[in-house]
């Protein structure tokens, strides 16, 4: 069974917090906790336990905040800004090498792995 | 050479083979195609009509997911340990307390159950060993007895209020249910008992919590239930007798209720008025709060918190407000009403305030050693580990005196293990440790002497139950706790 918030199905042990933040990209724990302190949500609340009106208070919050699609695509256009400016780091992400100085004899494999120009398909 | 002439011949007709320079060897082996290994995940299995279908094996169930102290606790092992009538242990009594001196005790059943309900028996106190929990009446028992219970009905509680210090495992929390029963049993039940058994549970979160705006404080509905459940439960002899000073008007489940003065009893106002447990703001714990303060010119009201380093000590809880600054111990309803009765700010005319900490948390705070005076105020103390505020008010109106517990001594341990070997939890046998110090080799003389002459040694289990006794008591130096690990749990 899953408690269903911002059209994310969460399990219904997890802890508010913790749920939030593990199923909704751009939230992470520190701000899943000032949501809940916001709404009046305990620390120790489990998603099986929010009420009706708390579970859309939580949609309204999270609407309201820069998450999931959206920041992706602020994620995804500021990448393409920096190489539509020419800038060093929209090269380095264009060539899918460390941004910020990192060296590239061995590993840079993160970077390799991520540094794209569209970092997230949506 | 001509069997390998021989198999080179055959070697060259297999399709299967192509001979490679590499592999042209003197050694038979390596002339024969080598077997594609079988991966071990993908290993097949042949059907054996005579088997069957093979099925997985049903789980076996253990007795309990729980770790051990949890496991013991809710396990009932109480149900089957060894009962306490064949033993004759004698109840505690309050008249009699000089005559049960380093005795080991039960609860009278009514105080039993009353202590129960309060949540008075903790799990680490390895109750289940017997039918009823039992207890050792101490030095430190007539010490509080002399130094709080016969004041509870003497004084008020802002001149009786006494906080049990001491190392863990001392047995600050039984000492604090023997409290309760004194008491039970001096006022013949006739006193109230407020007891709040794990004061962290205020602040570490686990409650749902709600600003009231007419009190300024944050109220935990949760929490306040069920603890006024438990206090309806415990009480409910004397909340009986007792009449309401002043009327009180609620709803529950779109019904009015009136509850008249002088008519309606308080155990009516806690089991009819469910605005404790309400998700918005009420007045409820204050009217009850009001109410008590005003029975308190007839009946003691003893307030018991266990635990109490877990909210003095660091006051800062778990909770946070909407612009996320953490929430003060004394922004909560109940938390306030602790530090207004802790420091004398708030009083019950006839009663006592009595405290525990507990040994498991806090070692480097210094809040409430500096305000139960066994510290100096240090100025450049960090705030994390001191509370100015509550070491102020701990000081406040002649300030809580420190009650600190005793381990028990020599005889105490003695009569201790004296029960523990009646009731069989303490076994004599033969024991290996020696009272002086031998070498190996005089130990091996002794062995092979004692081989020739069988009859020269007889086990003296009287001689042998001194031994544990003194083994055991300088092994935990008469702590309790030590002393019920050493001796029951490690065999």
């Amino acid at each position: 069974m899953g408690v269903h918030i911002f059209g994310k199905s969460i399990k219904h042990n997890y802890l508010v917090r913790i749920g939030l933040s593990k199923a909704i990209f751009g939230i992470g724990y520190n701000t899943a906790e000032r949501i809940c302190a916001k709404i009046g949500i305990y620390p120790q609340m489990r998603m099986n336990q929010l009420t009706e009106p708390q579970i859309m208070d939580l949609n309204k919050e999270i609407s309201n905040m820069l998450v999931e699609g959206q920041l992706k695509q602020k994620i995804n256009n500021d990448i393409k800004l920096k190489r539509d400016v020419g800038s060093f780091a929209g090269t380095r992400h264009a060539l899918g090498l460390p941004v910020r100085g990192q060296g590239t004899r061995n590993n840079a494999n993160t970077a390799k792995k991520l540094n794209k120009l569209e970092r997230f398909r949506i | 050479m001509l069997r390998l002439a021989a198999r080179l011949s055959k070697v060259s007709t297999s399709p299967l083979v192509i001979p490679s320079s590499r592999r042209l060897s003197t050694s038979m082996v390596h002339l024969y195609a080598a077997k594609p290994a079988t991966p071990a995940g993908k290993r097949k299995m042949a059907f054996n009509p005579k088997k069957g279908p093979q099925q997985a094996k049903a789980k076996k169930g253990g007795m309990t997911h729980l770790e051990f102290d949890d496991a013991v606790q809710s396990l009932s092992f109480e149900k089957t340990a060894t009962n306490l009538g064949e033993l004759e242990v004698p109840s505690l009594n309050y008249e009699q307390l000089d005559n049960l001196k380093s005795r080991v005790v039960k609860y009278v059943d009514s105080d039993e159950r009353i202590l129960s309900n309060l949540r008075s028996f903790k799990k680490f106190q390895h109750n289940e060993l017997y039918r009823n929990p039992v207890t050792l009446v101490t030095e430190n028992t007539t010490k509080i007895n002399e130094d709080f219970v016969s004041k509870l009905d003497q004084s008020s509680s802002k001149e009786n209020r006494i906080c049990l210090t001491g190392t863990r495992g001392v047995g600050k929390s039984t000492l604090l249910s023997q409290t309760k029963a004194l008491a039970l049993e001096k006022f013949n039940k006739d006193v109230i008992l407020l007891h709040i058994d794990a004061a962290e549970n205020i602040v570490n979160g686990t409650s749902d919590y709600i600003f009231n705006t007419k009190l300024d404080k944050y109220q935990q509905p949760m929490f306040t239930k069920r603890w006024i459940y438990k206090l309806r439960e415990a009480n409910e002899h004397i909340l009986k007798k007792l009449k309401l000073s002043s009327d009180i008007t609620f709803t529950y489940k779109r019904i009015e209720h009136n509850l008249k003065k002088d008519t309606n009893t308080l155990f009516d106002l806690l089991k009819s008025n469910h605005d404790f447990g309400k998700v918005g703001q009420t007045t409820a714990f204050q009217f009850f709060l009001n109410e008590l303060i005003h029975h308190s010119k007839t009946v003691p009201i003893l307030l018991s918190i266990d635990n109490i380093n877990a909210i003095l000590d660091f006051p800062v809880s778990k909770y946070k407000k909407p612009d996320f600054t953490p929430i003060h111990i004394s922004e909560f309803e109940l938390g306030d009403f602790i530090l207004k009765f802790l420091s004398g700010e708030q009083s019950f005319a006839k009663g006592g305030v009595i405290v525990a900490k507990t040994g498991m948390i806090g070692a480097h705070q210094k809040t409430m050693d500096v305000g139960l005076n066994i510290e100096e105020y240090d100025p450049y103390a960090k705030q994390r580990f001191f509370d100015l505020d509550i070491a102020n008010s701990l000081k406040k109106n002649n300030g809580v005196k420190s009650f600190g517990v005793e381990n028990f001594t020599k005889q105490e341990t003695k009569d201790l293990l004296q029960f523990w070997r009646k009731a069989g939890t303490l076994q004599v046998k033969e024991f290996y440790t020696k009272d002086v110090f031998v070498t190996s080799e005089e130990l091996v003389q002794e062995k092979a002497n004692q081989a020739q002459d069988q009859d020269a040694v007889e086990f003296n289990p009287e001689e042998q139950f001194e031994r544990i006794v003194n083994n055991q008591y300088a092994i935990s130096s008469g702590n309790p706790h030590y002393l019920l690990r050493a001796t029951t749990l490690s065999y």
